[in-house]
């Protein structure tokens, strides 16, 4: 079976972070496996604390990973700070990593940061160079490249910038677009544009993580990249179309819809 | 051994080389943070072998090959790329570079590549 290891946060309410990660992978067909940065206390309306693990640990849980079993891909999530950031760019550079996703989360949806200001540094430097794909959203493209992204065209010069700094690939989130739901996928000569029809939900959260899962599972099973981010925005939009309420805020995708529904239960 | 020049605008890329190539029975000469500033330790530090950075600021890897390569053609340069930046690689070598490692690099990968090198010499 191939794997996918995810590098990020845990989420109590099981809808974002690691959970959501270690669900897609299962859902997308690869074993998934993970190394925890920070544990957040939340739910569905927000998020109410924040505790980062040291250094040490998350370096550890890394190396166990890759010391016993082969890695296909890896998906980085939260990193939370400049420490941590480090750590982790040391480890997959121990294990020369392959297949590198990287989402560069910074804040939650419910508008909490998940990335020290700080950190944004550090992460363009050390791990963007590594990484072979990066997924930002508008503002996270804003924060990395240092002008507002707004529209199509704005995405292509962040692409563009991001591409210059060192990933192979990167994918601009269009989610927070005003109409269609674009994503924007440059490989250094073209832009290819994933479009979809906006779904009317609120239930939107942990997209961002389930989406870059699903980049790393699609790279995990030997997807070139242009099928990995189609087949991820085909799984990402089924996961919010089925998407439901829990909680009180922004509920959940669906990331075992296909299962559900052939078993009758959505 | 070899006595070698790190050069990377990260502080953190170039303690990971450095530690490496240490451990391995290199001396690290000197770091330079910029290709400007590596042209400058160069001149001064005349070093065997050189590791370069590609995307620095005041002056990139490449630019920073070209200069050190006419001045002394037997002077060796490892690119050290971004996996984003093979395109950029054919530049660097017909600038002056010997070799190159892509990022995320490990120790084995590292050693090779400088053995190699020094094996040629």
């Amino acid at each position: 079976m191939k794997t996918a290891l995810t590098i990020a946060g845990s989420d109590s309410s099981g809808g974002a972070g690691i959970q959501a990660d270690l669900k897609t992978f299962s859902a997308c067909g690869v074993f998934g496996m993970s190394a925890i940065t920070a544990i957040t206390a939340q739910n569905t309306c927000g998020v109410t604390n924040i505790r980062e693990l040291d250094a040490e640990i998350i370096r550890d849980q890394i190396n166990a990973v890759y010391d016993d079993i082969t890695v296909d891909a890896v998906k980085i999530g939260m990193l939370a700070s400049p420490d941590i950031i480090e750590a982790v760019a040391e480890s997959l550079q121990r294990n020369a990593a392959k297949n590198i996703v990287l989402d560069t989360v910074m804040i939650s949806k419910s508008g909490s940061h998940l990335l020290k200001p700080e950190a944004v540094d550090v992460l363009k430097k050390v791990l963007l160079p590594m990484s072979l794909v990066v997924t930002p959203n508008l503002y996270e493209a804003s924060e990395i490249v240092g002008f507002s992204v707004e529209d199509q065209n704005d995405m292509k010069r962040a692409a563009e910038a991001i591409k210059n700094m060192g990933a192979q690939y990167v994918v601009v989130k269009g989610g927070h677009l005003v109409g269609n739901a674009c994503d924007l996928l440059y490989d250094g000569q073209e832009f290819i544009v994933f479009a979809n029809e906006r779904i009317d939900t609120i239930h939107t959260h942990g997209t961002g993580c389930t989406f870059s899962s699903a980049i790393a599972a699609g790279l995990a099973k030997g997807l070139s990249i242009n099928d990995a981010v189609a087949a991820a925005k085909k799984f990402i939009t089924m996961a919010i179309t089925h998407g439901f309420r829990l909680g009180q805020g922004v509920g959940p995708t669906h990331h075992f819809y296909e299962l559900y529904i052939k078993a009758g239960l959505c | 051994m070899a006595r070698i020049l790190v050069c990377d605008d990260s502080a953190f890329m170039r303690m990971m080389l450095k530690r490496i190539l240490i451990e391995n029975g290199h001396e690290v000469i000197a770091e330079a943070g910029d290709g400007r500033q590596a042209v400058q330790l160069f001149r001064q530090f005349k070093p065997d072998l050189i590791t370069m950075d590609i995307t620095m600021p005041k002056m990139d890897g490449i630019e920073a090959v070209k200069i050190i390569h006419e001045e002394n053609p037997l002077v060796r340069i490892i690119m050290v790329t971004a996996i984003g930046q093979r395109a950029v690689i054919t530049e660097a070598l017909k600038a002056g570079a010997s070799d190159f490692i892509v990022k995320p690099f490990d120790a084995s990968q590292v050693m090779e590549t400088i053995d190699k090198i020094i094996n040629n010499n």
